[in-house]
């Protein structure tokens, strides 16, 4: 499955790669905010998304809106530091289809991601 | 911003070492930010806005970004885009985390990061009290300043 990486942390998207390298994913692309992220979703069609929400230029649940009206089949796990409840149930009524906050260790990502594969 | 909500960025650093970098960290006691305050060689700035206003910034020396940039992020000679990225990092985490407690219109912004140190950092018209929050990682010591009204 080919998996796009949204972040606007080069180090959150290297971290986030790494972890999930057991499961085998192609990863497409690597985009640092919303209006590359799109463009990158255009050109590689992934299956499955890991988004951010606080970045420049786009916040990650207005790019969540827009990918859905590209493709409303496409998987969406948001990855953020936004931590509230409130913000996790905006996610999910944008369409997002999990919620994981940060902080998160390698093994917490991987056992998130498995269950979110199986949405 | 009440005196206790400073234990929700305590927290917030606490919570990043030990999950995000399976560390402990040592929280100092928080003082009142005094006059001529100066940050260390990187900071990481976020604005606050919403319910709240004011901003959160988290002052390190190079030599402890390095050291987690080479030890726990596996970055071979991590250059000066790496470092300020772990310090941008950090001080979204620590922000962004304290919604749970502040509440969803406590609004943050994409962080800043400032390179080399300032004589003084200071929270311009401020009503209430500013604070800093020190904080002791391996040798290494940081702080986190509150500056939230």
């Amino acid at each position: 499955m080919k998996l796009l990486i949204v972040d606007d942390s080069m180090i959150m998207r290297n971290i986030i790669e790494k972890s999930l390298a057991s499961l085998n994913l192609e990863v497409v692309g690597k985009a640092s905010d919303g209006i590359e992220a799109l463009e990158l979703f255009k050109e590689t069609k992934p299956d499955l998304v890991t988004m951010d929400i606080t970045m420049p230029k786009m916040d990650g649940l207005t790019c969540v809106s827009e990918m859905l009206k590209l493709d409303d089949t496409i998987k969406i796990m948001i990855i953020s530091a936004l931590s509230d409840y409130d913000t996790a149930i905006e996610a999910l009524q944008k369409g997002a289809k999990y919620f994981l906050a940060k902080p998160f260790s390698e093994e917490k990502i991987l056992e998130e991601f498995n269950i979110f594969m199986e949405c | 911003m009440k005196e206790s909500d400073i234990n929700v960025f305590i927290d917030s650093a606490k919570n990043y070492f030990k999950f995000q970098l399976q560390e402990n960290v040592e929280v100092g006691i928080p003082y009142i930010k005094l006059p001529n305050s100066l940050t260390l060689e990187y900071t990481g700035i976020i604005g606050i806005s919403g319910n709240h206003k004011g901003s959160v910034c988290i002052t390190s020396p190079k030599s402890m970004l390095e050291k987690i940039a080479i030890e726990i992020f596996k970055e071979v000679d991590p250059g000066d885009d790496i470092l300020q990225d772990i310090i941008g990092e950090m001080a979204n985490v620590f922000s962004g985390n304290a919604r749970k407690k502040l509440g969803s219109n406590f609004y943050i912004s994409t962080p800043i990061v400032i390179k080399g140190k300032l004589d003084n950092i200071e929270f311009i018209k401020m009503k209430s009290k500013s604070y800093i929050i020190p904080i002791n990682w391996k040798e290494f010591k940081f702080f986190i300043l509150v500056g939230i009204e």
